[in-house]
């Protein structure tokens, strides 16, 4: 379970007033964004699209209403994808800063496939159906192509994910309603390493400027993660038996209370005292799988004996 | 945001009370209330003029007493006398704000007294004002349908130069527009008021109309007005305030308007809002609609002038992004930000800490994203509260949030482990180093060798001391130093003599402690060196027996060469 830093916020205006999902078509839609905070399209009927700070202040931005749609091509200049939900017939571009359409891009009558589509990459769209939250799909930016599927998915939770950059750019975190979090390499094609936990949400986006999960919990309030489970296991130096003058490789996993990996900590490494042989670092980071390893080299001269390898994290 | 940098006096306008209308009028400077009821008295009529509607705001470039620009309003007003109705235009100085109508003197009205029949018909029906880009004044009549040009000078309808037809541009009237004569474009809101639709149109005045572009904007526009002659600002029915190229059709910003949003009816229409934007002082000049003032019965109705400068309304409560833990120091987001969400950049904050011996590592100030990190360190676990304060022009705007402190932990492992001996690969014949008589590589590797394989085999020291009812034992690794190594050569021709000789001489010649020791690579077996010292060396037997196979260059019979290792070469 990732580590609650703040929260929860309610989510109120700068009046004081209540800010909450009481559209009657029920057609609300949320995104994170680190240069605005959580965009919250109100609903059809409501047409307010409001951005919410993360303490849960929330400003009032423009009169429409939006599916929101990172799109990996523009986002850097600001604009995403939006559809108009509910029937969502349209695919627009999108500019975060002042909060409106700016280019319908598709148009698409009766059932549309758009409903479909979470994510423009590169060369496709992507997107996972709730009926079968195990598959990314992909279709073609024309949607001449539509709904195939690319990958299968394992550790995944139930429903349908949100997509989030992260600092990999070729790494999308999918966020399932139940706190399942697991990562998606969009250029190989395949599910990347790591998992986390977050609790049940309406939503999570992870935010790769300042490396925290945003939540809106299934009460409509915010909460901030960090993005590290709270370090709850870490196993014993494991690896071969040193020999003289020769290096050995030991290998340390930390782990969280759900056993999944704690990611990118520090690890101090150091030998028992009066031991013979040297590490080569005394520290190491700890990667997808929450491994951190060390080299030790073994004295060419001395006596043989034992050597204790010590690994420690402070938290 | 914007900041407020002007206003206006009051309109000045005729507010006396008419005795009787049915004889020439009688004005008097107060209106004359009774004392006990608070009503006018009795034989007394109301108010002799009294705003109706709100046409327009402009900025124009003509010089007046104060400065070289004038700030209009233009009002349609009920009139208690005939023709009953007309139209205001009230002057105030852009500078000062002054009034430049004379005091207690209505401004020119536009109605039968000063027009044709003709003029005054159509200017008794004007529904609203609009904006060319360039600054001038549209007036539409006939809900919309009509449009004629408004003459600033004497506020006399004139032909519009182009023929303009709501239908050729998608909407039965036109309501909510702005005209780029030098572009030959209209930029109009789209459709009708209902279903509203917050998007505006821009269409090209030619033969064709054609519709050039549209453009999404923050809410249903409810004024559209000129910055220059390309970028206009749309305000918006939910408060908004859109900059807008409206010839590339890109949204340059959006802010929330200065002026709140009134909710004017059909019969009352206070709350009314007209902007303008005065490109002398390059500012926005907004003039809301008021009631008159209940006693006096004058008007409270003035123009305000807005600056669009970055000020902050809130301090986002700051959020910790690492758990927060003694010893470590912890950064703390927040965020500065306007009415809209803006961020708003270089802002200082002054953080205070209480509680959990905390210290502020740095101050910060707001990037472009307007956030800061402020860096803490907590000395123990317990709460503590982070309060931030930043000045603004309007308000001193305060945070703070209260965070517990978690104890420090670590987590250890370790793993005990036991060198082994590396077990080398044989790469040569074998090698003895002599600090003065070189190198000395075999001619070939011994056949037998005792005491060394990946590394030189120490056997464990072994002692035993009688006690009375036994013995006690000890055992514990042995040293290096212990260890006596043996190289054999056995068989009929072991070495070549010339092999024998060379290691005669290294066994004769001891080399001087102060110039090191011989060297010993064991390359056949490992790839260690020793420094050794040569204890021995026998051929058949104790000392060096020759047979006659010598005389031939050969030596027959075993070969031993015995060392004491005295150390390793590092």
């Amino acid at each position: 379970m990732l580590e609650l830093l703040a929260g929860p916020f309610d989510i109120i205006d700068l009046d004081g007033n209540p800010v909450g999902a009481d559209d009657p078509l029920q057609v609300e839609d949320f995104y994170y964004d680190d240069d605005l905070g959580l965009m919250f399209s109100e609903g059809q009927l409501t047409e307010t699209i409001w951005i919410i700070q993360l303490d849960g202040t929330a400003a009032c931005r423009s009169m429409w209403f939006a599916r929101f749609i990172p799109d990996i091509q523009n986002e850097s200049i600001g604009r995403y994808l939006a559809t108009d939900p509910p029937y969502e017939n349209h695919l627009y571009t999108y500019s975060k800063k002042n909060g409106v359409y700016t280019e319908t891009l598709l148009t698409i009558a009766g059932v549309t496939p758009l409903k479909d589509i979470q994510v423009r990459a590169d060369e496709r769209y992507l997107g996972i159906k709730s009926s079968s939250p195990d598959k990314v799909r992909w279709s073609a930016l024309d949607m001449s192509t539509q709904d195939t599927e690319e990958a299968t998915l394992t550790g995944n939770g139930t429903g349908r994910p949100v997509w989030s950059r992260t600092r990999d750019l070729d790494i999308m975190a999918l966020a399932y309603a139940n706190g399942n979090i697991i990562f998606y390499d969009h250029i190989q094609k395949q599910q990347a390493a790591g998992a986390s936990f977050i609790g049940d949400n309406l939503g999570a986006w992870y935010s790769a400027r300042h490396n925290i999960w945003v939540k809106l919990t299934t009460s409509y309030q915010l909460e901030v993660y960090a993005n590290a489970p709270r370090p709850s296991s870490l196993s014993n130096p494991a690896g071969d038996q040193p020999l003289r003058g020769r290096m050995t490789t030991y290998t340390v996993q930390l782990l969280g209370a759900q056993s999944e990996p704690c990611v990118g900590e520090l690890i101090n490494w150091s030998l028992g005292g009066g031991d013979a042989g040297e590490l080569k670092h005394t520290q190491s980071t700890t990667d997808a799988n929450g491994n951190a390893s060390i080299d030790y080299f073994a004295p060419v001269v001395g006596a043989l004996g034992s050597v204790t390898i010590k690994a420690e994290f402070k938290f | 945001m914007f900041i407020q940098i002007y206003q206006t006096e009051p309109v000045t306008y005729i507010s006396e009370i008419e005795q009787s209308p049915f004889s020439p009028p009688v004005f008097y400077p107060v209106p004359p209330y009774d004392d006990d009821t608070g009503l006018l008295k009795s034989g007394y009529f109301g108010y002799l003029e009294s705003h109706k509607w709100l046409l327009a705001v402009y900025a124009e470039g003509r010089e007046n007493l104060f400065s070289n620009t004038t700030v209009h309003i233009l009002t349609a007003n009920y009139i208690y006398n005939f023709p009953g109705y007309g139209i205001r235009d009230y002057e105030f100085d852009s500078n000062v704000g002054a009034s430049l109508n004379d005091e207690m003197e209505n401004s020119p009205i536009a109605s039968s007294s000063s027009v044709s029949e003709q003029q005054n018909f159509w200017l008794l029906r004007i529904n609203d004002v609009q904006f060319r880009s360039d600054g001038s004044l549209i007036a539409t009549t006939n809900y919309g349908i009509d449009w004629y040009s408004l003459d600033l000078n004497d506020l006399l309808l004139r032909p519009m130069p182009i023929d303009v037809t709501p239908s050729n541009y998608g909407a039965y009237a036109l309501k909510v527009f702005l005209v780029d004569t030098e572009n030959s474009l209209l930029v109009k809101s789209k459709g009708p008021s209902i279903p509203a639709v917050a998007e505006i149109e821009v269409y090209q005045f030619n033969e064709d109309n054609l519709l050039a572009r549209s453009i999404r904007v923050s809410g249903v526009p409810v004024q559209i007005f000129p910055e220059n002659d390309k970028h206009c600002y749309v305000f918006t029915s939910n408060g908004l305030l859109n900059l807008i190229n409206y010839v590339t059709g890109e949204v340059l910003s959006t802010l929330r308007a200065p002026t709140p949003v009134g909710t004017p009816t059909l019969f009352d229409k206070i709350g009314f809002v007209k902007y303008c934007y005065d490109r002398y002082y390059r500012r926005l000049i907004a003039v809301q609609l008021t009631a008159d003032d209940q006693e006096t019965g004058a008007s409270t109705l003035h123009a305000k002038g807005w600056y669009p400068v970055p000020i902050p309304v809130r301090i986002m409560k700051p959020i910790p992004v690492i758990p927060p833990r003694t010893g470590k120091k912890v950064p703390y987001l927040t965020k500065l930000f306007g009415d809209v969400g803006e961020p708003i950049g270089g802002w200082q904050f002054y953080p205070i800490v209480d509680g959990a011996d905390t210290i502020i590592n740095s101050l910060s100030i707001t990037d472009e994203n307007g956030e800061a990190y402020i860096l803490a360190t907590s000395a123990t676990a317990e709460e503590m509260t982070l309060s931030l304060e930043a000045e603004t022009e309007l308000a001193t705007l305060n945070s703070e949030a209260t965070f517990t402190i978690g104890e420090a932990s670590t987590e250890t492992a370790s793993t005990v482990l036991t060198i082994l001996p590396a077990i080398g690969e044989g790469t040569g014949p074998g090698r003895l180093v002599h600090p003065t008589l070189g190198t000395y590589d075999y001619e070939k590797c011994p056949d037998e060798w005792s005491n060394m394989d990946g590394d030189a085999i120490i056997a464990p020291i072994w002692a035993s001391s009688k006690t009375l009812d036994g013995a006690a034992n000890t055992l514990f690794s042995g040293n290096i130093r212990d260890v006596v190594i043996e190289e054999r050569w056995i068989g009929d021709l072991s070495v070549s003599l010339a092999m024998l000789r060379m290691l005669a001489a290294f066994w004769q010649n001891p080399p001087n402690p102060a110039d090191g020791y011989i060297e010993w690579y064991p390359n056949y077996i490992n790839e260690l060196g020793f420094k050794v010292i040569i204890l021995a060396l026998e051929l058949n037997g104790q000392g060096i027996n020759f047979d006659y196979m010598a005389r031939q260059g050969y030596v027959s019979g075993d070969l031993v060469l015995r060392m004491r290792i005295a150390g390793r070469v590092a």
